[in-house]
């Protein structure tokens, strides 16, 4: 056994008042700029949780992105969205002490299938299982909006203090600023935006990195929505929009919610369990939201190849997508500048 | 005066014996990394071939743009049109032309770092 190994069979024997915990399986999962994944596997005896536990072990990475949550945070959130009726990895414990991995982390529950588009978009499913997934994604997106502020185990989360359009416009400018090349689209989109912004007050969890490619699919089904470091207390619209963002189809463009199906199955599995229509041409704004959101978040990409921080071609070339983002943006701007509103039902 | 083949032609050969020759032969877990290689060495030689005329379209544009919006005074680039942008200091008869502009400076950037996306 190596000595990460080691030091979590230890870990989990006291946790679990096991007899004993033989580590299976210790390897590291892919994806995560900012944080670690490992894939943990164990057999225990005695204890609470005798037997074999397919597990993932999510640890805090060396570089971090400043947005995002800690990895402490981040499991008290999964706890909420378990709690809450997610389907999520079930979070099992929090190790805030660093004598044992060298930084905090957590453990949760392995979910079966994959997270990688290509293994179910553009026909890799049948159009009646990407239709009911299409639908799952807004049942679970609205049982995770159920959550309101406040929360005492939540209240590391800070509320915006303006309606949420208007904070996220906010950080946006306030990033574009810091951004030392010109931006004239970014800066008439957030003008735009301003000038569109919905005044709602309401907030709710939020995931706010809701995706095709944060969710796993096993056979054909939702097995666990991931990746919970972006979490706030938002416009429950500003996950619908992320989801359906121009930039998150994966080359099926025609498939507005994430490149898997249609908004109308996606709206349909939310209204039944919020019991609120869904305003698609809020959506649409929140949309736009996104891909700005997204361009600034490819500069900020961009920026750490070009300071020296980390060089790296896959950075370096995300900055060359924000054409792409701005394309969309002057495209989609203009489609709902000429569409009245009440047109814009899907 | 250069040789031939020029830079963009061999940036261009290059990357056909990248994408035609060593991709298949390479690990299917050195693939993504090919593929970027060779997505850095198409943007590279776009830019050698079509920069200089895109760049002088854009700012022909831009003074075009500004003098109609009575602003003829300043610099033609980019970074004006962000800042009267941002600082709203364009008059309201300009909005409509705006957007023509900006797509216009957008499609250039994607002539060169993705055309694919244009079609």
């Amino acid at each position: 056994m190596t000595a990460p190994e080691q030091a979590l069979a230890g870990y989990l024997r006291r946790q679990c008042g096991a007899q004993s915990a033989e580590v299976l399986e210790f390897s590291r999962l892919t994806g995560g700029a900012i944080q670690d994944n490992h894939a943990l596997t164990v057999r225990m005896t005695g204890g609470s949780h005798p037997g074999e536990h397919r597990l993932v072990v999510r640890s805090d990475a060396p570089s971090r992105i400043a947005s995002s949550l800690g990895r402490v945070q981040e499991f008290h959130i999964l706890e909420a969205a378990h709690a809450a009726g997610l389907t999520v990895p079930q979070p099992l414990w929090l190790c805030e002490d660093t004598s044992v991995l060298g930084r905090h982390f957590f453990i949760m529950r392995r979910a079966p299938g994959t997270s990688a588009p290509r293994a179910f978009l553009r026909g890799a499913l049948g159009a009646e299982q990407a239709r009911s997934l299409t639908r799952r994604l807004g049942e679970e997106l609205a049982r995770l909006h159920r959550v309101h502020p406040p929360r005492p185990e939540l209240e590391f989360l800070t509320r915006p203090d303006a309606p949420p359009a208007f904070h996220r416009i906010r950080v946006c400018q306030e990033a574009l600023r810091r951004i030392a090349d010109p931006h004239p689209v970014l800066e008439w989109a957030l003008d735009w935006l301003a000038g569109h912004a919905p005044v709602s007050h309401d907030l709710a969890l939020c995931h706010c990195d809701f995706r095709t490619g944060n969710y796993m699919v096993h056979e054909g089904r939702l097995s666990a929505v991931l990746d919970w470091e972006f979490a706030a207390w938002s416009d429950p619209y500003e996950d619908l929009g992320w989801l359906c963002c121009r930039s998150w189809r994966f080359g099926a463009p025609e498939r507005e919610v994430g490149g898997l199906g249609d908004k109308l199955d996606l709206f349909a599995g939310y209204e039944s369990v919020s019991g609120r229509p869904v305003d698609a041409r809020r959506v649409e704004y929140w949309e736009v939201v996104g891909l700005v959101r997204w361009a600034i978040i490819a500069l900020q990409q961009a920026g750490r190849h070009l300071s020296g921080e980390e060089p790296s071609l896959e950075l370096a070339l995300t900055g060359r997508m924000v054409p792409e983002m701005e394309f969309d943006l002057i495209n989609q701007i203009g489609r709902l500048e000429s569409t009245p509103p009440e047109a814009s039902l899907p | 005066m250069i040789n031939q083949p020029d830079g963009a032609a061999l940036l261009e050969e290059a990357r056909r014996t990248l994408m035609e020759r060593l991709l298949p032969a390479l690990p299917p877990e050195e693939a993504y990394a090919a593929r970027m290689i060779a997505r850095a060495m198409g943007i590279a030689a776009r830019e050698l071939q079509q920069r200089d005329a895109l760049d002088t379209d854009a700012t022909g544009a831009i003074a075009a743009f500004l003098a109609e919006a009575g602003l003829s005074g300043l610099p033609a680039d980019e970074s004006t049109l962000g800042r009267l942008i941002r600082e709203q200091r364009l008059p309201a008869s300009s909005q409509k032309a705006l957007p023509d502009l900006l797509m216009r400076l957008t499609r250039h950037k994607l002539a060169l770092s993705n055309p694919r996306y244009l079609s």
